[in-house]
């Protein structure tokens, strides 16, 4: 599978460069023209000369550009045929007079007016859009056949191909009558002026109805083609009515000229622009996925594609529940759109993955759907990858706290199960040892009088480290008051001397109030532990929907995160969202500090 | 005459001995309540001078019967008893109608005179 394709992209890709060399007969005419100067105005003016005589390549180098982007569409190759043909009027040059071709290349010389009005009307649809354009370019075509034929059968002396009295007549000639031939060609090029007028005005509603994204691109071709056929309309009435009435509409002949030679440069130059405005497009499509911010998403994805290709109507669509949908959700109809819209569908393992909604028009440039296929659908996996890494970071911070949820769960089983019977009976215990040293009375024996007082000491020392485990793994005050006084209880029992300032009103939700309580509460713990601190302080307040706490003490610093016990203190606040950071304190000691949303 | 008392306190264990214990040092524990809503009862049928009553108990919490005996005025003294220590309920005892806390492990009859001042 993979050689055949390789073979076939291999001949595409050297039929695409042979395809230039089309530009070689172009080029040497042109060169044999300037070289040897022998059009007759070429010492008079030059540079009306020379652009004249570039404008061919012009035209070629547009076509070939386009036929490159657009292989299998007419207006390349037939903007080639129009570059060629802009210099068969002039193959005088080359060929012997003796011959046929320079009286061959005079009749034909005319026939890149029909082809270019064709490619300006049809310009970038590739075809023409309505009756009127056809009827202009048919005409148009007629009659240049009629004035080829005129040309080749009644050239007068004087007026064949090298414009020299003293050529030979053609070999063809039919009609040998200077007046007549002359009359003839004037008239149909008489009749060709109204028609150039048609293609101008046609080419300028075209400019103004044009869509906005196809206006883009053949903006400056209709605008060269209108001054183009405008000027050549002129010209065609004018060398008419200054021939059979001897009234020439433009009087000074220089000026008129070098407008001519202008807007004739316009038209080619025109369609040059356009067709480097369909490659702007690839390379502004190609910016959206190369810029700073990588491939946009979603709606952003859209508004860049829309300012990309000039679209304001261009649209993504995904698969839904019901068909498709909008990067709004809005349902959207892929099989009613209208006529100058089409829906390019991206798949992803054969499952429809999203669809693009664009101007008709980019349908005839395969690169650059190709390109816009590309950077939609790169932008879909990226999309697609993201919401799976959230969804699976989502996964991972419920199941995070699920796991906190779960082992607060435990320790409160935990405390109620140490609360309701260990406790309970040691308690008792000790109640009855108070009873038996009530009941033994002051004058008991004094050795058993001691015992007993020592079982009740050691009764109450092992209720209070009950109580101490069981305040630690689910203190009731949290449970019952809230933070505010558990945490002011945890600094009350602090064996050193903890200062507070607790702004905390009313209840928070029972996750943050616990891993509040278990963070101040590790972190006391570390300060009267480790920290070699003589006091330190414990502030909480609620803000904003951010619980913010901390414990700073006076002591020698130097605790970290990497310790287990903090380590596990960080995991436990992120499962809440919340954040948790230390810092050495200004002038000594160490600053913990954490952040928890508490918005309910 | 001996000091009239009602315990209140959902332990059955603990109220046996808190009894023995208490009659031993003189007390006339003249009820006993499981839980707070009996004990709100029972207190208005014996108006006991000292009403000893745990935090936690399984209908309302002992603050809130503190609250309705200091109401109803059915006993003369209110004393709260936990299992857990004061630095976890003395605070809020104090603020509460009871006239005093005792942690359940420091329960004696001494301790239940001061407390009732």
């Amino acid at each position: 599978m993979t050689g055949p394709v390789r073979g076939r992209t291999a001949a595409r890709h050297w039929t695409a460069t042979a395809r230039w060399l089309l530009l070689v007969p172009p080029i040497a005419m042109a060169y044999a023209m300037l070289a040897l100067g022998t059009h007759p105005t070429a010492a008079e003016n030059p540079l009306p000369y020379i652009t004249d005589t570039l404008t061919g390549i012009v035209l070629t180098v547009a076509g070939l550009l386009l036929w490159s982007r657009r292989p299998g569409r007419r207006t390349g190759p037939l903007l080639v045929a129009a570059g060629w043909l802009w210099y068969v009027g002039d193959a005088f040059i080359v060929a012997p007079s003796s011959t046929l071709a320079p009286y061959l290349g005079f009749a034909l010389h005319g026939f890149y007016d029909p082809i270019l009005a064709l490619v300006v009307l049809s310009f970038p649809d590739d075809r023409l859009p309505g009756r009127a354009e056809r009827w202009c370019v048919g005409a148009l075509t007629a009659l240049t056949v009629a004035l080829a034929t005129v040309r080749l059968f009644a050239t007068p002396p004087g007026f064949g191909p090298g414009y020299a009295p003293s050529d030979p007549s053609s070999p063809l000639l039919v009609i040998d009558n200077v007046d007549t031939a002359l009359g003839l060609n004037l008239f149909l090029r008489f009749l060709i002026g109204p028609v150039m007028f048609g293609v101008a005005a046609l080419a300028v509603r075209r400019l103004v109805t044009l869509r906005p994204s196809a206006r883009y691109v053949a903006a400056p071709v209709l605008a060269g083609g209108a001054a183009w056929t405008t000027f050549i309309a002129f010209g065609s009435i004018d060398g008419f009515l200054s021939y059979a009435l001897g009234i020439p509409i433009l009087a000074d002949g220089d000026v008129w000229n070098s407008i001519g030679y202008a807007t004739r440069v316009l038209g080619p130059l025109g369609i040059l622009l356009g067709v480097s405005r369909l490659r702007d497009r690839t390379s502004s499509v190609v910016e959206i996925v190369a810029g700073p911010l990588g491939a946009p998403q979603g709606s952003d994805l859209e508004g860049a594609l829309r300012q990309a290709f000039d679209d304001s109507s261009l649209q993504l669509a995904y698969p839904s529940a019901t068909g498709w949908a909008g990067a709004d959700g809005q349902p959207v109809d892929l099989d009613g759109l209208p006529p100058s819209r089409a829906a390019t569908i991206l798949d992803s393992g054969g499952v429809p993955s999203a669809a693009i909604i664009h101007d008709e028009v980019l349908l005839d440039d395969p690169m650059l759907v190709r390109t816009l296929t590309a950077v939609v659908r790169l932008a879909v996996d990226n999309e697609r990858l993201q919401a799976d890494l959230r969804t699976q970071l989502e996964e991972v911070r419920a199941s995070r706290a699920r796991i906190v949820e779960a082992a607060d769960a435990e320790r409160r089983r935990v405390e109620r199960d140490l609360h309701d019977g260990a406790q309970q009976r040691l308690v008792a215990l000790a109640v009855s040892l108070r009873t038996i040293r009530v009941r033994l009375g002051p004058d008991a024996n004094p050795a058993a009088l001691t015992e007993l007082d020592a079982a009740a000491v050691e009764v109450k020392a092992a209720i209070d480290e009950l109580r101490e485990l069981a305040h630690g793994l689910d203190p009731a005050i949290l449970r019952e008051a809230g933070l505010g006084p558990a945490l002011q209880s945890l600094a009350d029992r602090s064996p050193i001397p903890v200062r507070t300032d607790l702004q905390i009103d009313g209840r928070l939700p029972a996750r943050v109030e616990t891993t509040a309580w278990f963070v101040s509460a590790e972190a006391l713990a570390n300060v009267a532990k480790h920290a070699q601190a003589t006091t330190a302080t414990l502030t909480a307040r609620v803000a904003d929907g951010w619980l913010r706490l901390s414990v700073a003490d006076n002591g020698v610093g130097g605790a970290d995160l990497s310790g287990s016990g903090l380590r596990g203190l960080v995991d436990r606040v992120a499962a809440t969202d919340g954040m948790l950071t230390v810092q050495p304190a200004p002038g000594g000691g160490t600053v913990l500090a954490v952040a928890i949303p508490c918005a309910s | 005459m001996r000091t009239t008392l009602l315990l209140v306190d959902d332990h059955a264990g603990f109220r046996a001995r808190a009894r023995v214990m208490l009659e031993a040092e003189g007390f006339d524990v003249v009820g006993e309540a499981a839980d707070g809503r009996s004990g709100l009862a029972m207190a208005e049928r014996l108006h006991p001078d000292v009403a000893l009553v745990d935090v936690q108990l399984p209908d309302i919490s002992g603050f809130e019967v503190a609250a309705g005996l200091r109401t109803s005025d059915s006993a003369r003294r209110i004393i709260l008893i936990s299992g857990r220590d004061e630095a976890e309920y003395g605070e809020r005892a104090a603020r509460s109608s009871a006239d005093g806390f005792i942690a359940k492990a420091d329960l004696s009859g001494d301790m239940v005179r001061a407390a009732s001042g």
